[in-house]
């Protein structure tokens, strides 16, 4: 008897021993694929800001998207990896409630540190850093749309860098890290990003665009607009739709796989705040909001770019509560995102801004919408795992102040550093190389070397 | 790092492995070194490019 008992148990720990196994290489998997998913999004961008510049910055428009990938990646793994564990508490660098955070508990984020390269104990860092690493890499291509056709690459990337390496991090320590002020103190809930992925690039792009300027030939001396048309609409909307295809991999990384050692829950999918939530809820609420923001797009403009900038806006209005919205809600609040999107794109142009693709309008506004639509529809919840009083809540005040939070970590580092760029030369391209088009005058090959004719006016 | 096990065998590896030439923090060293020197060159190919564009 005893040896059967004996047996018994040893099937059991053996069982128990590959269930272990089986989940960790799930999650390790899980996190994986999102990375690939996420790299679509960035194919989208690319396909989008091309398709919106003019036949004679084609290629310098793509080369940019791509070096801003480039830089991305490493500098991510050289500094802004530990920047999210480090800085949740602010800039004091300590740990928060949770313990796991402070300059003390980030050593392991180091490029040189054990966890930051092959390492058979540790299934999960690598996964989880480049799934970052691509959040930093979509901030740095929202904002790369809005600057096209006139901004200098060195200086790009310069910006790209302290966008997708530092400012954005800074809002995710802040707000989406279990120790973060915003979240511990104010009860701030921005699960899909809306404000510290989005609105955090999209004002950071309303920073750089004010110095940098308009295109030559975008405003006329009364300071009416001319319209730039994009050189191939229909690449721009497909690249739109590679972007929401992206998106997909951008919203499953921001949930939190149960059963391992870091995991919220054993038994259930969660939050990164750990609050429970489903992949169900996300494909309802995601698929909603897109509906959502085409069909109010639709209604105001007629205009395929708008629409499909819509479907964007519309998961981005919904992005901060995903988790939590009845579907038809979140249909709701995503036409509401699509019906304002160009309208808030035509005031942006009256001030004298010109930004290419409604970056500013479709991330940075629509972000904060999307922030404030959980204050305005889902206050009172613990925005934390734990019991009620215990931890924060959610409330239109703890969604306004993160607003403004993500409103400056975005705008204040965008509008300095792109100013101290101007004063150095590296911001512009000469008014010439803008007039005869960026392809010819830097770009070794041609887009298109058959067929279509040369501009003729500064605008083409 | 280097090889961290006492014998040559992945059969005692269970943690850290990198075993390649030289120290994590060389490496992380040289990578710098090839961002920065990549954007300087990049930058002087940019602007010799603008001012030929200007004559």
């Amino acid at each position: 008897m005893e040896e059967q008992v004996a047996e018994l148990m040893a099937k059991v720990a053996a069982l128990e021993a590959k269930a272990n196994t089986t989940n960790t290489m799930f999650a390790e998997t899980y996190y994986y694929l999102t990375i690939p998913l996420m790299v679509i999004i960035h194919a989208g961008f690319l396909a989008y800001e091309m398709g919106a510049s003019r036949h004679k910055n084609v290629l310098a428009s793509g080369i940019k998207n791509i070096l801003a990938f480039a830089f991305m990646v490493p500098t991510f793994y050289y500094f802004g990896w530990w920047v999210y564990w480090a800085f949740p508490t602010g800039f004091s660098l300590t740990p928060g409630p949770v313990e796991i955070s402070g300059a003390e508990y980030a050593a392991f984020a180091w490029p040189w540190s054990e966890s930051a390269g092959p390492n058979l104990a540790d299934n999960s860092t690598g996964v989880f850093w480049g799934a970052f690493t691509l959040f930093a890499a979509t901030t740095a291509s929202i904002f790369s749309g809005a600057v096209i056709e006139r901004i200098q690459v060195v200086g790009f990337v310069i910006l790209a860098i302290v966008l997708g390496s530092f400012a954005w991090v800074v809002g995710a320590a802040w707000g989406w890290h279990a120790d973060g002020w915003l979240v511990q103190d104010w009860g701030y809930h921005d699960f899909g990003a809306a404000g510290l992925v989005h609105a955090v690039a999209g004002f950071f792009a309303l920073g750089v665009l004010i110095n940098l300027g308009p295109r030559i030939g975008k405003f006329n001396p009364d300071g009416t607009a001319n319209h730039i048309g994009a050189h191939n609409l229909p690449f721009t909307l497909v690249g739109l739709m590679l972007i929401i295809v992206g998106f997909w991999g951008f919203l499953m990384a921001c949930v939190i796989v149960p059963g391992e050692a870091w995991s919220w829950y054993g038994d259930k999918w969660a939050t990164i705040y750990g609050t429970p939530m489903t992949l169900s809820a996300l494909s309802f609420n995601i698929l909603m909001g897109f509906a959502g923001g085409i069909i109010g797009a639709w209604m105001i403009t007629r205009d395929p770019f708008w629409m499909m900038s819509g479907a964007l806006g519309g998961i981005i209005s919904c992005a901060s509560g995903l988790d939590v919205w009845q579907p038809a809600q979140a249909m709701a609040i995503g036409f509401v995102g699509g019906a304002i999107a160009a309208p808030a794109a035509k005031i942006l142009e009256n001030m004298g801004i010109d930004d290419a693709v409604g970056a500013v309008t479709i991330h940075g506004t629509l972000g904060i919408w999307g922030v404030m639509a959980v204050g305005i529809f889902a206050s009172g919840y613990p925005a934390l795992q734990g019991e009620a009083g215990e931890v924060a809540t959610t409330s239109i005040v703890g969604q306004a102040v993160g607003a403004v939070v993500m409103f400056l970590l975005g705008f204040v580092p965008g509008y300095v550093v792109s100013l101290i760029l101007k004063m150095v030369g590296l911001l512009r391209v000469g008014e010439a190389a803008e007039i005869q088009g960026l392809d010819m005058t830097k770009v070794p090959v041609q887009a298109y070397p058959e067929g279509i004719a040369p501009s003729t006016t500064p605008a083409q | 790092m280097g090889w961290p096990f006492d014998e040559a065998s992945w059969n005692a590896a269970s943690g850290a492995y990198y075993s390649a030439v030289g120290s994590e923090l060389l490496w992380v060293g040289v990578s710098v070194v090839i961002c920065i020197a990549s954007m300087v060159v990049g930058a002087l190919h940019e602007n010799d490019a603008y001012r030929k564009a200007e004559n």
